[in-house]
């Protein structure tokens, strides 16, 4: 994809500079994601689980954007709120083929989308790592989706109900599948983030 | 069918989006039988895939007890839940490997990525190809890789992992309190495992006697010995991995394996890092390259006679104690510095 590209997607924006944060549970591929937007596929098998963060920056014609990867393991997302400030977008990475955290994810998810920092900022869920043989199955009724959801819900009712994102009224959202192994879905979500980042601040 | 669950403002101006929508790879394959992916709620069973039954398929270990697990064959994802008691031997995976609330297993495993979080008494036999992590765990013990089967070398290839690029020692521990409570390298270097004589699986070939392993055994920086001699010998040429192996085998109890590294570096990355090592240089530049990092008693001395007969134009030795320090410090910084991001 590049960090050029997208950046050429953003430059419509009032904004001079822009800012997008990835957050997720450790293992939910968000530095692989971080390194489809950098054009950086080559690394992918190299990755390290992340202990601190990783940036990706770019400048062109005064223009600038920057992307934050901070690592999710349960002992340092105290240290998320650090990273908030100024956010423009947030992207949620989600391992859609681990079941037994999702509650945990959707435990953190819902109380980042309580903090005021956070507050109105538009919200990217990438529900990561669909190549793999146990994901989510996208096109799978809701189990448990109240029926009259399920008509706008058709795919992730299950991310969709079990993050609450259905009661959502202050900020845009949207759940992307997504294997950012194969660089499939990212394309598509950076898209909704061109449309939809500009109407959110300014 | 619509593309993606999202916020309801913008759902009026949406296009039909059953045309514009892109179809995905995970779309159009067919669902596996997910009875065959999962390993859940035994006790006190052998369980077995054998090789080319998962050929790199996601696996997932649950709630298993006083079980043993044998997964001889590459996997892109591995999950280990909940498991007590149990003997894991896992064969490359791809991608990462987490174990949480495991307690009292001994797991052998090669992967590209390595996660343990609440787990306790465990002993980790690591092949690891980025540094590996653990999280709110206590008494895990960490060793090299050891095991052998017939195809696994070939499985390391198909997982797009290296023999030699083991990391298994760099353990980064999320929640450091000090002290060794949380982890520490285990004293065994081969994992106290009998191989099952019975059903198809023995006929793999599976063991895990000393001096076999697909893996060579490394100590790992952390237990260098101190004040003895270094080394580096880089090994080049279609045939680097046999004539490494080869050496390994002659060097045996004579000298330590601290680690090893499979490279090929690309433009001028080679000169950035190994600018000062002429002669070193000069072996990396012809091509991928094995470079192990010895150290021993007299160990240039030791690996220059093992060498005899293999052409001189495949491989450097450091030459010279200060050359050999010089060496080995390099080697140790650049493979640290591959384990950023």
């Amino acid at each position: 994809m590049g960090l050029l590209s997208l950046l050429r997607k953003f430059r419509k924006q009032p904004s001079r500079e822009l800012r997008i944060l990835i957050l997720g549970l450790d293992n939910a591929g968000k530095t692989t994601v971080l390194r489809v937007l950098a054009s950086e596929q080559d690394e992918i098998k190299n990755t390290t689980p992340t202990q601190g963060f990783n940036v990706k920056s770019v400048h062109s014609q005064g223009f600038k954007l920057n992307i934050w990867d901070i690592g999710g393991q349960r002992t340092i997302r105290p240290y998320w709120k650090h990273y908030f400030e100024g956010t423009d977008v947030l992207i949620f990475v989600v391992d859609s083929a681990d079941m037994m955290r999702m509650d945990e994810t959707g435990e953190e998810l819902s109380e980042l989308l309580q903090e005021h920092k956070l507050a109105g900022v538009p919200l990217l869920v990438f529900a990561n790592k669909q190549d793999l043989d146990l994901a989510m199955p996208p096109d799978e009724p809701a189990g448990y989706a109240s029926p009259d959801l399920q008509h706008n819900l058709l795919i992730f009712p299950q991310i969709a109900e079990k993050f609450q994102l259905t009661s959502l009224t202050d900020r845009r959202w949207q759940i992307q599948p997504c294997s950012a192994l194969r660089g499939e879905g990212i394309q598509e979500g950076m898209d909704w983030m061109a449309k939809n980042v500009s109407t959110s601040k300014w | 069918m619509g593309c993606c669950v999202s916020s309801g403002e913008e759902r009026t101006d949406r296009e039909p989006l059953a045309e514009t929508r892109p179809r995905y790879s995970w779309e159009k394959k067919e669902r596996p039988d997910r009875s065959q992916l999962i390993i859940s709620g035994q006790v006190g069973v052998v369980v077995c895939r054998l090789p080319g039954q998962l050929s790199g398929r996601q696996f997932h270990i649950q709630d298993c007890r006083q079980c043993e697990i044998f997964v001889l064959d590459t996997t892109s994802s591995l999950t280990i839940h909940g498991c007590t008691d149990c003997t894991l031997v896992l064969g490359p995976c791809g991608g990462s490997v987490f174990v949480r609330q495991c307690e009292g297993c001994t797991v052998v495993v090669a992967c590209q990525q390595f996660r343990a979080r609440d787990c306790r008494k465990c002993t980790v036999y690591l092949h690891c190809k980025s540094q590996p992590v653990i999280e709110s765990s206590h008494r895990l013990r960490f060793s090299c890789f050891q095991a052998y089967y017939d195809k696994l070398r070939d499985q390391f290839s198909s997982a797009d992992l290296h023999p030699f690029n083991n990391q298994w020692s760099h353990i980064h521990n999320f929640t450091n309190q000090g002290g060794e409570s949380d982890w520490s390298f285990a004293q065994e270097t081969t994992p106290p495992i009998t191989p099952p004589s019975e059903g198809d699986i023995s006929g793999c070939g599976l063991t895990f006697q000393r001096g076999r392993s697909t893996v060579p055994y490394s100590v790992g920086p952390l237990a260098r010995p101190t004040e003895s001699e270094g080394c580096v010998v880089v090994m080049t040429g279609e045939e680097r991995e046999s004539r490494a192996r080869e050496l390994l085998t002659k060097l045996q109890d004579q000298v330590v394996l601290v680690q090893t590294c499979h490279s090929h570096f690309k433009g001028n990355e080679a000169q950035a890092f190994f600018g000062d090592h002429k002669s070193l240089l000069a072996q990396i530049k012809t091509g991928p390259c094995i470079m192990m990092e010895l150290s021993g008693e007299n160990v240039q001395q030791i690996c220059h006679s093992s060498l005899e007969g293999v052409p001189e134009d495949v491989y450097h030795l450091s030459s010279g104690r200060e050359e050999g320090e010089r060496e080995r410090e390099t080697l140790a910084n650049y493979l640290m510095s591959s384990l950023t991001m």
